[in-house]
């Protein structure tokens, strides 16, 4: 445990003092502020309802911290191994495991940055509407479980594979995999194919809380199925990060 | 108790052997010199040693215990300079060495202060690792790998890419730790230079096998070499049989040979008497080169 103090601290230190964090911080900065701008000046977007704004914006957030977490996750030791960087760490008195816990820890923190950065963008979409507060607390619930999801699954791709390009190609695929059900039509999405894709897809299943949240004012009780198929791949993919970095070999 | 043991040691990749019953001793307080061509298993062998790669067969021990099921515990009393400098390239010098400090349970600061200065840096250097160049670099790494005071050091390519000047302060630094904290140091390099300088033993592998094990200073192991010019027109006789003396090599009139008893003055006469006309003797340097040399591409010894 004191040696994972030092490695959550650099895996922070990591994101805001050197150029990647900041970098990653200001082009979400950027998508959030360009698609808030979109929403309240496009003709047709700024007659949705405020509800809907907010669950366009927290759909975007989801999406970016998807993205962040694959990008990051393949790094994690993938690019630590470019870089060289990784013999050192397996070098000190830490287990492959311990350094796993540390950089999960480190993709958590990078969410909550940019959880934080998102905030005052979803109060200026859906401040005049109502469920704000759910929205702001399912967007912070379905956003951990999807860092731990993708974050964790490239991370523990990027214990396997040797390459960083590789594990990012794979994460992304994965990404747009799960992402491209999103994109059909509602009547294609009622369908029995469609709601079996909903169903096993846990990226559907954070942006259909969001929804039944944020649109159709639903409780808590009406989204424990589909917390709970979000939190079974999270605890699918830690069970797969454990075993992936069991023994890490520079 | 040996620092260090290896006995019949295998370890291969993807089905390709890259060690092959490799079995060495290294004594608490060594500087022992690990040489080989590249892809010989230098580095595999130092990953074994230190628990971060698994071996297949054979048994290692390091200060006692075996680094395939005590890593982390073995890992608190040695430490390593891979190849690689592996440095953060964004953080400071001293940040750098107080995070590894902190890995370590050791604390940042005093220690870390100091271990600067011994290697020649500026604790309060406010640059980037980056901006170094590769001798500042090789000296952080060695601070680095000295920052949990290790009772065995490990050294891949230690003076690689360094000045002459860096060099020397690079091998001053380590002979003075050995000297000091009876620090064991095995360092694995293509640079002879650094291991007639520092080590006191060696092994040669070539192969993913130990071709040579022994002590540094070769007359002693190996005897003293001349190369010898026949005159043209003359034949090395068939078969050889000079005592005291072994043909190591023949080039038209040219021989090389070992001269295994006695003084160089001893061994020409016997040569001239049995019938060779020498006209011209000259020593060979018969020192780490050659045996490096012989060991590593087949040469006969």
């Amino acid at each position: 445990m004191n040696a994972l103090l030092p490695l959550i601290k650099r895996e922070f230190q990591e994101d805001f003092k050197a150029s990647r964090g900041g970098v990653f911080l200001l082009l979400a900065a950027l998508v959030l502020s360009a698609f808030a701008v979109l929403l309240v000046s496009n003709t047709e977007l700024s007659l949705l309802d405020n509800a809907q704004a907010v669950y366009l914006m927290a759909g975007i957030v989801i999406a970016l911290a998807a993205l962040v977490a694959v990008i990051r996750g393949s790094d994690g030791f993938a690019g630590e191994r470019d870089r060289e960087t990784l013999e050192p760490l397996l070098l000190a008195p830490i287990t492959g495991r311990g350094l796993a816990a540390a950089k999960l820890c480190g993709l958590l923190c990078s969410w909550l940055a940019l959880f934080i950065l998102a905030l005052p963008y979803v109060w200026a979409v859906g401040s005049a509407g109502q469920n704000l507060l759910p929205a702001v607390q399912y967007l912070f619930l379905t956003g951990t479980l999807m860092v731990l999801l993708f974050g964790g699954a490239a991370l523990a791709l990027s214990a396997k594979m040797r390459s960083f390009k590789s594990v990012l190609s794979l994460g992304l695929a994965a990404l747009l995999l799960l992402g491209s059900p999103m994109v059909l039509g509602p009547s294609l999405r009622q369908s029995a194919v469609g709601r079996m894709l909903d169903l096993a897809n846990p990226l559907a299943a954070a942006l259909n809380t969001l929804d039944s949240v944020i649109i159709d004012s639903q409780g808590l009780s009406w989204q424990l199925a589909r917390l709970t198929i979000m939190g079974c791949y999270s605890l699918a993919v830690l069970w797969f990060l454990r075993s992936a970095t069991r023994r890490l070999e520079p | 108790m040996p620092a260090i043991e290896i006995q019949e040691l295998q370890k291969s990749f993807d089905g390709r052997p890259v060690l092959h019953r490799v079995s060495m001793k290294v004594n608490r307080g060594d500087i022992y010199g690990f040489l080989g061509p590249n892809g010989s298993g230098k580095t595999t062998t130092l990953r074994i040693l230190l628990g971060i790669i698994s071996r297949e067969r054979g048994k290692v021990s390091v200060l006692g215990l075996d680094p395939a099921t005590s890593g982390p515990a073995l890992r608190r009393r040695v430490n390593a300079l891979p190849e690689s400098h592996g440095l953060y390239g964004w953080m400071p010098a001293r940040p750098y060495l107080d995070f590894f400090a902190e890995l370590y349970g050791m604390g940042s600061g005093g220690d870390c202060r100091a271990r600067m200065r011994q290697v020649g840096l500026d604790p309060d250097d406010p640059r980037p690792v980056r901006t170094f160049s590769r001798g500042m670099k090789q000296r952080l790494g060695i601070a680095r790998a000295m920052i949990n005071d290790p009772e065995v050091l490990f050294l891949d390519e230690p003076t690689n890419g360094l000045d002459p000047r860096g060099r020397r302060e690079i091998h001053d630094l380590l002979l003075q730790l050995n000297r000091q904290k009876r620090l064991t140091i095995m360092i694995s390099t293509h640079i002879l230079d650094d291991v007639e300088r520092l080590c006191n033993r060696i092994a040669i592998l070539d192969h993913g096998q130990v071709q040579y094990e022994g002590p540094v200073h070769l007359e002693a192991a190996q005897g003293k070499r001349y190369r010898f010019h026949l005159g043209d027109g003359n034949e090395v006789p068939s078969p050889w049989n000079f005592p005291g003396v072994a043909l190591l090599e023949r080039q038209d009139s040219w021989i090389t040979c070992r001269i295994e008893d006695g003084s160089p003055a001893e061994a020409i006469k016997t040569l001239v008497l049995g019938g060779l006309p020498i006209i011209e003797a000259t020593a060979v340097s018969g020192g780490l080169e050659d045996l490096y040399l012989d060991h590593t591409m087949g040469g006969a010894v």
